[in-house]
């Protein structure tokens, strides 16, 4: 049976006094996997999941092939009354691409945006459990949002250029940390832009108007304003999602790119996008993590025939 | 044998009727579709109506002084009977002993209330917009956190609901002799010794001497912030629908980059930088239009004073004072030369406003 009440086993590994280490391989969390068993139903589990159970997150062992950037344990978040996410536990390789995949309303928006802790602009969220980015515990008492904020960067479904000049726009992020040296902001400029794929576009019109560019350019132009101040994270919250499919082409090539500096974390419906650009692959139901893999094994060899379904469009 | 049917077919029936209506519409909708049509021109001929008796009742005061009434800053309604001097300075005798007398003419000119409106409106606008758009910020920012965005957003719609007059009370009871008790000595207490200041606390003579300006409470100060104290609601109601539109993307993406609370205010001040400077021009032609209050705490002296707290007169204080019985027609021409200049203003303000408020919700929603 692979449907039981598994709070007790996950809270275990954030009880006080056992912080977790996330970039030590020996303090990996136990895995709380399960393995498809043969007396399994199809969409038992989602079953389960609509009539409220708790359910094990099948984890597979690969995702701890690298450290994790960003490692959840147990975290779970309440908007007033409704739990949004149930004991949410998956740490986020570093270095990679991870995918968040699920129908609308299964919170891997809610989660990415816990990450940055930008759902403390929603009244009335309350979270539990252990969210830490590098060594930083993002909820600790007292911890200074902003400073997770520059260490995690983040780009939005509807690309959100600011009114101002192309320029200004990508050392934004630089000016309101202080930067004030011309030849660093210009420096720091160029090499987003060129890491953002848009340097060759825009190089001759840099003091125009943002708003002037085409969506694409603008999705590119608010990469480059996210790693200009050298994220460690990068949140993506389905950033193709308004795009033509030339431009879609263009974010995914870039995103496979800077992947190779930093660690993306992007929300998508769309399989083949999820496909294409990650590494590994959540899927996530009505605020629980069903299962998280390496992106070729959830798409080709899930452990639950729920991923399967979902991944293929079968159920979603 | 069956009979053959005495009415048409329903069918028919229907037909029938779509296609009357097809030619001639029901005379329920023409009676009322004319009473609107109507009732539209009926306004457009009001308005027309009365530019039209502005200018024509305006026309001999700008036949008589054209352009530089908007610089002749003096305004003496009435014939000024003078004794004759010679170029020495003495009194011309005539051959009775008498002091000879010529008579001056009455003559108008806008400047000093053109003056007075502007500075007032300035002094209000200094005063109002920090405040007024400071409050929208807390409305929009704050204030549903508190869960008091709608009973605030009613209280300011409140205020500028409150008739005029009532401003106009509270000025001369309360504003005035607060500021000839308190504000105005306190002023002169704390730069009255400043030699870069004695322009505002005194005046100089003809002969070149300089006098205190009394203070009395009833000054371009006290007119200024009487005004910003009715334009505050309007200022900041139209400011906060502009805060309003501004995208959440916008605010989130500052945060999101490690901006402060503050930094993410300052970009949604500046996305709604263009609406926002709508709302201060709407403001600018309440302040300027504005008449009873002003008139009631302004001091009502035809003068063109550097200091805020000289007495002074704007446009409409002077059109409420002069307007109940003008001495000549040519004063009733110019006062209304005067409206004429008030209502082109108003014009042009409401114009820029509009098209900044409405320039920029456009921007926000086609986006």
């Amino acid at each position: 049976m692979n449907v039981e009440m598994t709070k007790d086993v996950v809270r275990m590994t954030v009880t006080p006094g056992n912080p977790p280490q996330p970039s030590s391989p020996t303090a990996r969390p136990p895995r709380v996997a399960v393995g498809p068993s043969p007396a399994m139903r199809a969409g038992s589990v989602l079953q389960a999941i609509r009539e409220g159970a708790s359910v094990t997150s099948a984890v597979h062992p690969s995702v701890h092939a690298h450290p994790a950037a960003v490692d959840i344990r147990g975290f779970e978040l309440w908007y007033g009354s409704f739990k949004a996410l149930h004991s949410v536990s998956m740490p986020i390789p570093r270095g990679r691409v991870t995918a968040m995949v699920g129908p609308s309303g299964c919170g891997k928006s809610t989660l990415l945006r816990s990450i940055n802790r930008m759902n403390d602009l929603v009244d009335g969220v309350r979270t539990t459990g252990a969210l830490h980015v590098g060594e930083h515990d993002v909820y600790a008492g007292g911890v200074d949002v902003i400073s997770i904020r520059r260490r995690v960067g983040m780009v939005f479904q509807k690309s959100n250029p600011f009114p101002m000049s192309i320029f200004d726009n990508v050392v934004y992020g630089l000016r309101i940390y202080g930067e004030r040296r011309k030849d660093v902001l210009q420096e720091c400029c160029e090499r987003a832009l060129r890491q953002a794929a848009l340097w060759d576009e825009v190089k001759d019109r840099l003091k125009q108007s943002a708003i002037g560019l085409s969506g694409g350019q603008q999705q590119r132009l608010c990469i480059a304003r996210s790693i200009a101040v050298n994220p460690e994270v990068l949140l993506m919250d389905e950033p193709c999602s308004a795009l033509d499919p030339i431009a879609t082409q263009k974010i995914e090539e870039l995103i496979r790119e800077i992947a190779e500096k930093l660690t993306v974390v992007i929300v998508t419906h769309n399989m083949q996008q999820a496909a294409r650009v990650s590494n590994y692959t959540a899927f996530m139901y009505l605020g629980r993590l069903v299962e998280f893999g390496s992106t070729a094994d959830i798409f080709q060899n899930p452990q639950l025939p729920e991923t399967e379904q979902y991944v293929t469009g079968r159920f979603g | 044998m069956p009979t053959p049917p005495t009415t048409p077919q329903p069918g028919a029936a229907t037909a029938a009727r779509a296609g009357a209506g097809g030619r001639s519409r029901p005379w329920g909708d023409v009676v009322l579709g004319s009473l609107s049509t109507g009732a539209a021109i009926t306004i457009v001929l009001l308005l027309a109506m009365i530019v039209l008796i502005v200018v024509v009742s305006a026309w001999p005061s700008i036949k008589a002084y054209g352009l530089p009434f908007l610089t002749e800053s003096t305004w003496r309604p009435n014939e000024l009977e003078e004794t004759l001097r010679d170029p020495q300075g003495r009194i011309v005798y005539d051959d009775d002993g008498e002091p000879k007398t010529v008579i001056e003419p009455a003559s108008f000119g806008a400047a000093p209330f053109i003056w007075g409106t502007a500075v007032s409106s300035a002094l209000a606008l200094i005063v109002a917009v920090p405040l007024s758009i400071g409050a929208a910020l807390f409305i929009v920012r704050v204030a549903p956190r508190l869960r008091i965005a709608e009973p605030l957003g009613f209280l300011i719609e409140f205020l500028a609901a409150i008739p005029s007059i009532a401003y106009g009370i509270w000025g001369i009871f309360v504003l005035r002799p607060f500021l000839e008790k308190h504000l105005e000595p306190a002023l002169r207490w704390l730069l009255g010794d400043l030699p870069f200041m004695r322009w505002m606390f005194f005046r100089t003579l003809a002969d070149g001497t300089e006098v205190p300006i009394p203070l009395t409470g009833r000054d371009m100060l006290a007119g200024g912030l009487i005004l910003a104290v009715m334009i505050i609601p309007i200022i900041t109601a139209v400011s906060r629908d502009v805060l309003r539109t501004v995208p959440r993307a916008q605010v989130e993406g500052v945060l999101a980059l490690g901006g402060t609370w503050w930094q993410s205010c300052a970009a949604m001040l500046r996305y709604g930088r263009a609406g926002l400077f709508g709302a201060v021009m709407l403001g600018l032609a309440r302040a300027a239009g504005e008449t009873m209050a002003v008139t009631m705490v302004i001091g009502n002296v035809n003068q063109i004073s550097l200091s805020p707290l000289a007495p002074a007169q704007t446009m409409s204080s002077l059109l409420a004072m002069d307007a109940g019985d003008p001495n000549n027609p040519l004063h009733f021409s110019s006062l209304f030369y005067i409206a004429l200049i008030l209502l082109v203003m108003s014009l042009v303000f409401n114009v820029i406003a509009r098209w900044l408020v409405v320039g920029s919700k456009a921007r926000t929603f086609g986006s």
